[in-house]
């Protein structure tokens, strides 16, 4: 029977979600000291068939659910296994890496900030190299006003990663669960260009810091 | 291998609700407007741990089974793309 993973936690001592996604029930397996939780199915078609926006939201509620009281290691969605064994399996095999991981960030949230031109003009270019000075010159601003956004939040950060996205640029916090209130207010006096726009989301499980090179 | 689509809400341009220039705005997870959703859809689509694994997927009663596959979730577009490639000369 086609098994949906959710995270992998430390420990499931408050009480579990009651509903999973497309209202199967969450459940637990242990191995390696660790607990992965998950929800089982006749059939994967179950959690992928459309609309598969309403599923995404229901696997992103049962994460933040969990990720209320204690840290934990999002599986992307859907990854599915096909049995308690295979699931043990996978556990047992990444529990270290999973391990450090929890232990690292169990105290910490991912707060998200993405940068994006309010009005993009359209290019000016009329030359393929003026083209790329232009888009230079774009990615320049954004990382200009990513680097206004993390010095008016220095106190509270315990990390920083930016990445580039077809809007602009989304960068990536580190903040101790405690400082998310801090880390907030403390981005509000950023200085932010009239032509940009910057959204702030979060407190998310800490998904962008981890090492992938352990799983 | 039929890939598994969805298409992305599509942003509204000039609405000072989603993108008020030279301010920072915050969006709350659990409301259900567009902002909300995308940076759901992007989370738990685009982040957190990818495995190799089996999935199954079955399509009028019919089970189609691969083997040790990642999971492709695409938009549209870029499957399009993907599909029916541009011819090159």
């Amino acid at each position: 029977m086609p098994i949906l993973l959710y995270c992998v936690v430390e420990n499931t001592d408050s009480l579990l979600p009651p509903l999973g996604v497309a209202g199967t029930g969450v459940t637990q397996l242990e191995g390696g000291g660790l607990t992965v939780l998950f929800s089982r199915a006749p059939s994967a078609e179950v959690w992928t068939r459309a609309p598969l926006q309403q599923a995404a939201k229901e696997f992103h509620r049962v994460l933040n659910d969990i990720f209320k009281s204690r840290a934990v290691v999002p599986f992307r969605f859907p990854t599915i296994m096909q049995t308690d064994e295979e699931v043990a399996s996978h556990l047992n095999s990444r529990a270290h890496a999973y391990r450090a991981w929890l232990d690292e960030f169990k105290d910490d949230a991912q707060m998200e900030a993405l940068i994006s031109y309010s009005n993009q003009p359209p290019s000016s270019a009329s030359t393929g190299a003026a083209y790329l000075e232009e888009k230079k010159k774009r990615q320049d601003d954004l990382e200009r006003v990513a680097s206004s956004l993390r010095n008016s939040a220095a106190s509270s950060l315990r990390g920083w990663r930016e990445r580039t996205v077809q809007p602009g640029l989304r960068c990536f916090a580190l903040v101790p669960r405690g400082s998310v209130a801090q880390f907030n207010a403390l981005i509000t006096h950023a200085t932010v260009p009239d032509h940009f726009a910057v959204r702030i989301s979060g407190p998310w499980p800490v998904t962008e810091f981890l090492d992938s090179r352990g799983v | 291998m039929a890939p598994l689509l969805f298409r992305l809400p599509r942003r509204r341009n000039g609405d000072g609700a989603m993108s008020t220039p030279g301010t920072v705005v915050f969006t709350d997870q659990e409301s259900d407007d567009q902002l909300a959703l995308l940076d759901i859809l992007d989370h738990v689509l685009n982040q957190g741990v990818v495995i190799r694994g089996t999935l199954i997927i079955s399509l009028a009663g019919v089970d189609l089974v691969y083997v040790g596959m990642d999971v492709i979730l695409t938009s549209i577009e870029t499957a399009m793309r993907h599909i029916h490639p541009p011819l090159t000369k």
